[in-house]
């Protein structure tokens, strides 16, 4: 199987840095973003297994950010992570799309297992995807 | 305090105080989240040395300079939140004007900076000395603030200059003054404080009487 892949978006580089790491010790491809604006650029141009999303940024939020990426990229997973276990902020984040939550300080096996949720729930997404398109076009072309 | 002006400064004053905490808790929060990182990076290194793998001094200074600075940061931000929670402990009591300014500056630093402003003590004159409810004010301070930063200006900073005038303090910010409503009016009156603003919106001032009256000294 291949690597999984994964965007990291979070405004402290320190954080940023030391997880991605963490996250490449483990066998994850992992791409960075600082903010928002970022991370929207990143997921036109690749895809990926899942986005771990900082609630709190500059600029466009967590929240903003989740909601233009769903908008855009439906099928992608996303973990948000949060300095506070806000229940309001978390009922939104889940109906606006979200996959999962993680409270910082993070533990690095729980996020693991995140991201292999969020990987199997994209490929069932995608082959249902396929198999609805294959469906279309046998259907269209009466075969 | 009469008991009309606590029931509208009451739940408000316990609202702004949940909200401070709140924001702080959260910096404190991503210190933590970063030092706990920066420890699993390092235990993630040994695991590697017990298979063989070289250790990397220069790798493991970085680790410990990240941690020495999220310490510290959030020391700093620990020192805030206990200042803040202090405010509370005397309804009337003589502050330094530049130096409370300066730790309601410091407490909207982060929320400034979440909607991209920077905020500046720009020029906080010293020595004057009012005797004022030091949690009130810094609450009509960071309703400014956070009026202020919902306009910035086009560079997207906001500056903050404390000065004395004759029998009365100023605070002045960049930007236009809050709009009125019941907190604001019970804020002002409650701290004898009034807001004007430059006809063009550039900048508003608080300002604030230097006399203290007798029912002040007692109070």
């Amino acid at each position: 199987m291949s690597k999984e892949k994964v965007l990291l978006v979070d405004d402290e580089m320190d954080f940023l840095d030391a997880l991605s790491e963490r996250l490449r010790n483990r066998d994850v491809e992992v791409t960075t973003a600082t903010n928002g604006s970022r991370a929207l650029e990143l997921i036109r141009d690749e895809s990926y297994d899942a986005i771990i999303l900082d609630m709190m940024m500059p600029g466009m939020d967590g929240l903003e950010t989740l909601k233009a990426i769903k908008a855009d990229r439906p099928e992608l997973q996303i973990i948000l992570l949060t300095g506070h276990a806000s229940v309001d902020k978390g009922i939104e984040a889940m109906k606006s799309g979200a996959r999962d939550f993680i409270e910082k300080p993070a533990d690095i096996k729980a996020l693991m297992d995140k991201i292999h949720d969020a990987r199997d729930k994209k490929m069932l997404i995608v082959e249902k995807k396929s198999e609805e398109r294959i469906k279309e076009i046998l259907e269209a072309h009466g075969w | 305090m009469n008991e009309i002006r606590w029931k509208t400064l009451g739940p408000e004053g316990l609202r702004f105080f949940g909200k401070v905490c709140a924001d702080l808790s959260h910096e404190i929060k991503n210190s933590l989240a970063t030092i706990n990182e920066q420890n699993g990076l390092l235990d993630d290194f040994l695991t590697m040395a017990e298979q063989g793998a070289p250790l990397d001094p220069v790798r493991i200074h970085k680790i410990t300079r990240a941690v020495a600075g999220h310490v510290e940061r959030a020391n700093k931000v620990v020192n805030k939140l206990n200042r803040f929670a202090h405010s509370v402990d005397h309804s009337r009591r003589q502050v330094e004007l530049d130096v409370l300014v300066r730790q309601a500056c410091e407490l909207y630093e982060r929320p400034a900076a979440i909607k991209g402003v920077v905020l500046t003590p720009e020029s906080l004159q010293q020595g004057i000395n009012i005797r004022t409810n030091p949690f009130l004010l810094q609450q009509l301070l960071l309703i400014c603030f956070e009026h202020a930063s919902a306009r910035p200006s086009p560079d997207s900073t906001m500056s903050v200059v404390v000065e004395r005038t004759p029998g009365h303090a100023l605070i002045s910010m960049t930007g236009s003054g809050p709009d009125a409503s019941p907190v604001l009016d019970e804020l002002l009156d409650e701290l004898e404080a009034g807001i004007t603003g430059d006809a063009d919106g550039t900048w508003f001032r608080i300002r604030i009487p230097l006399k203290v009256d007798a029912e002040h000294v007692s109070a």
